[in-house]
């Protein structure tokens, strides 16, 4: 909407032609006045003097928005605004001269009654102004390089005094209110030096630049001073340029005022520039060194967010420490393993050190117990003095040593090294803390972000195995005479591996079998399934427990994790002859109670399966007979089920299981099972099983219920 | 939850390994970062100190054959000394002495060793 909607184009061609239009007015009105003698009243005066800061208004209008679209940067806008001004001093100088003198085309000395005179002022003075205004857009740019609030306003506030300044001169004009002008003079003059002292682009600039600044803001200073010798008009003053005329005073006497404000302000900016550069020189390379430091954590700061996988993590984490320190420095890395914890850090990754050198020349426990303890940056800036140190040479002169702590705790260290001695300042070991501080959370990003998907690998796998155990256990057990059985599963939360299963071998016999894998997840499963696959495949031909226990073995032996092994116990009930067989292979022992609840552990057996190979198996198994007598029960079980614990952390234990059974003994099967569950659930409390869970009951009651007599 | 640690010592005879606290599918762990690493250290003849060893489930049987192989490979052993009653039980039922040199002492172990005799 309205003017700053066109296009900057047409803008500038508008406010081009009305600082024109309004300039041609003021110059009629010189004219007017010098040659014809002019209107003496007031409000033509003010009317004029308005249009000349309309003018110059526009004028820096026009500038602004022209160097807003190209900016030149501090050095290349102090250049530019040197060779302006240098051009402004010069042409004044050479028209002053020759206006003064009447050597050129001016005949007379003051021909101040010509038309050809006033043009010439008013050129002039046309020429200064706009040089004013160029003065003030250039000054911008650098006193608002880094804009804040502050700034912003600290600039309006100069430009609204010098204003104000041009006001107040055309205000006494019409009431002469006293110390007016001077009033405005020293406002303007504090907004002046409020605003020399913005230089936050010097700090920025590298060292040669800094150098070139310092040139160009000297021949600025000279430049500006002779322009200035020029606006004031005080003779002995012109030591530059002699005898050169303030043709602005005659132009107008407000704008002469405020562009002598101007070239103060210009001044001044000069010699806080000079100065600033003066002193930041030697402070360049540190600056530089600065500005290296926060890319550098931005980009570790950027790393934290992206890299999750923290293989690589370490790699990136010195590419870092290089940006940072330098590319001839060595540092190394060192974290201990997330798994175990407690056990001292592994050199994750280095540069410009062979961790057989690392090793050889450092006492890295030393220093790893140290920063354990000591939790803060450590800098050893004698590194060759330190006894934990042995270098050959002058490999390492300076160490500087960061735990890196997440959540309290000591999770690695980073150490930088450089060969020189004093090579890590206070700046230093402040800034590579911070540095630390981040590495340290982003590993603990990443490991947080592995260990999760780790989690939910295994919470699948977790599921897939639990689906293949169900599977695997049969869905009802045989109907044996004489006999009663009852047998369940419980899964556990975490660990699991439990098989039991119960097949009709011919007529009169039955086979049966538990074990449990000392395992987790899929490959317990996996097992279970192996132990399943030669189960069913010998049961029905072979039912003998010995036969198939080491068949078992041989098909575990083929495709075994060493530390994967499999307990069991295979059986054989007769309920022709009364007998029930049974050979243990590592398993928890069953335990047999009779009649008159007399109990024993049936501890005789051998090895657990896929421990060693058949052979040596075979001689370390002890299968036992037992007749059967009415009343007799058999409680079969995994490990599970005498290791589940109570809150207190205590085992259920044998004992327990045993004195449970005493009690429950005349019951059936089922009564048994569930008497000895409800006891062991009144043991454990709330707690949930950790190990798989399975419990077997077998009862003989004899044959005597045969149904053909 | 259960706690577990493992202290080395080293004698004349052998690497002895303390074991402290209970040993399960959670801590098992542990104990093979520890084997690993007097492994790694040249170090093969090994006695697995259970004084202070309050329990053992299968997971940390399973940890001692996953070295037994390559420890006796390299011409070292792994002995089992001064096992608690419950504990020695456990290595019992599964028959672990049938392929382990389980002893009562210490020093019975790191006099074997002395004398030569790896294998049991």
């Amino acid at each position: 909407m309205g003017f700053r909607s066109l296009s900057l184009r047409t803008q500038q061609i508008i406010l081009g032609l009305s600082a024109g239009i309004l300039f041609a007015c003021t110059v009629v009105y010189h004219i007017h006045l010098e040659v014809w003698g002019g209107w003496n009243v007031r409000w033509r005066e003010v009317l004029a003097e308005l249009a000349v800061a309309a003018t110059f208004g526009l004028v820096y209008q026009l500038l602004a928005d022209h160097f807003q679209q190209r900016k030149l940067g501090p050095i290349r806008a102090l250049w530019s605004l040197s060779l302006v001004m240098l051009g402004i001093v010069f042409l004044s100088g050479l028209f002053g001269l020759h206006y003064e003198k009447g050597m050129w085309f001016f005949t007379h000395k003051i021909p101040d009654r010509t038309i050809p005179g006033v043009l010439v002022i008013c050129g002039m003075a046309f020429l200064q102004g706009a040089g004013g205004a160029f003065l003030l857009v250039q000054l911008r740019e650098l006193v608002l390089f880094k804009r804040t609030a502050v700034t912003v306003r600290n600039w309006y506030m100069l430009l609204w005094s010098l204003v104000g300044t041009f006001g107040a001169v055309v205000l006494e004009k019409m009431i002469p209110i006293p110390y007016v002008v001077e009033f405005a003079i020293v406002f303007a003059g504090a907004t002046i030096i409020i605003n020399v002292f913005r230089l936050s682009w010097v700090a920025y600039l590298p060292f040669r630049q800094k150098i070139i600044g310092l040139a160009v803001s000297l021949v600025m200073l000279l430049v500006l001073f002779a322009a200035f010798s020029e606006a004031v008009p005080m003779r002995k003053w012109n030591f530059i340029i002699w005898e050169a005329d303030p043709f602005v005073a005659q132009y107008s006497f407000a704008l002469n005022l405020t562009l002598t404000l101007t070239l103060v302000l210009g001044i001044l900016y000069s010699v806080t520039t000079l100065l600033s550069l003066i002193f930041h020189l030697p402070t360049s390379g540190d600056f530089q060194r600065k500005t290296d430091d926060l890319a550098a954590m931005r980009a570790l700061t950027q790393m934290v967010g992206q890299v999750f996988d923290a293989q690589h993590l370490p790699k990136l984490v010195l590419e870092s420490v290089r940006q940072f320190v330098g590319e001839e420095q060595i540092a190394w890395l060192a974290l201990s393993d997330a798994r175990t914890g407690t056990l001292r850090p592994k050199v994750a990754a280095m540069t410009g050190i062979a961790e057989s050198q690392l090793t050889r020349w450092i006492d890295l426990d030393a220093f790893y117990a140290e920063l354990q303890t000591r939790r803060e940056p450590l800098i050893l800036n004698h590194a060759v003095r330190d006894h934990r140190i042995h270098t050959p040479g002058y490999e390492i002169g300076s160490l500087a040593m960061m735990p890196l702590i997440t959540r309290n705790e000591v999770i690695g260290a980073l150490f930088v090294g450089k060969t020189l001695a004093d090579g890590f300042d206070e700046d230093d070991a402040k800034s590579l803390g911070a540095f630390a501080d981040q590495v340290a959370l982003a590993i603990d990003n990443a490991r947080l972000f592995e260990e999760r998907i780790e989690k939910e690998r295994l919470g699948r796998e977790l599921a897939i195995a639990r689906e293949v155990q169900k599977r695997l256990l049969p869905d009802k057990l045989p109907e044996i005479p004489g006999a009663s059985l009852f047998a369940s599963y419980e899964f556990a939360h975490e660990v699991g591996g439990d098989y039991f299963d119960f097949v009709q071998a011919d007529a009169n016999r039955y086979s049966f079998i538990i074990g449990d894998v000392s395992g987790k997840g899929t490959s317990a499963a996996f097992y279970m399934a192996a132990l399943k696959g030669t189960y069913h495949a010998l049961a029905r031909s072979d039912a003998d427990p010995r036969t198939l226990l080491l068949k078992a073995n041989e098909a575990l032996s083929v495709q075994k994790e060493k530390n994967i092994f499999i307990t069991a116990i295979a059986g054989l009930l007769d309920a022709d002859t009364e007998t029930l067989t049974m050979l243990r292979a590592g398993h928890s022992p069953a335990i047999h109670i009779d009649l008159h609840g007399q109990v024993r552990q049936l501890r005789e057996g051998g090895l657990g399966l896929g421990l060693t190979n058949s052979k040596v198996l075979a001689k370390t198994f002890i299968p036992i007979t037992l007749p059967l007598r009415p009343g007799d029960v058999f409680v079969l079980y995994t490990d599970g089920v005498i290791e589940s614990r109570n809150a207190m952390g205590e085992p259920y234990g044998y004992e327990r299981l045993t004195e449970a059974l005493k009690k429950c003994r005349q019951e059936d099967a089922a009564g048994i099972h569930a008497a000895l569950l409800a006891d062991l659930n009144q043991f454990t409390g709330d707690l949930r099983y950790f190990d798989d869970l399975t419990l077997i009951v077998l009862k003989w009651h004899g044959q005597s219920v045969r149904t053909h007599m | 939850m259960s706690s577990f640690s493992v202290t080395f010592r080293t004698t004349p005879a052998a690497q002895i390994l303390d074991l402290n606290g209970e040993l399960d599918a959670h801590t098992a762990q542990d104990l093979e970062v520890a084997i690993q690493t007097s492994l790694s250290n040249g170090k093969f003849a090994l006695v697995i100190n259970g004084a202070n060893l309050r329990y053992i489930s299968s997971a940390g049987l399973g940890v001692f054959m996953a070295f037994v192989e390559e420890v006796r490979e390299s011409g070292g052993d792994i002995k089992i000394v001064a096992l608690q009653p419950q504990v020695y039980d456990t290595f019992d039922l599964l028959g672990f002495p049938h392929l382990f040199d389980v002893l009562p002492t210490l020093e019975e172990a790191e006099a074997k060793f002395m004398a030569g005799e790896l294998r049991h």
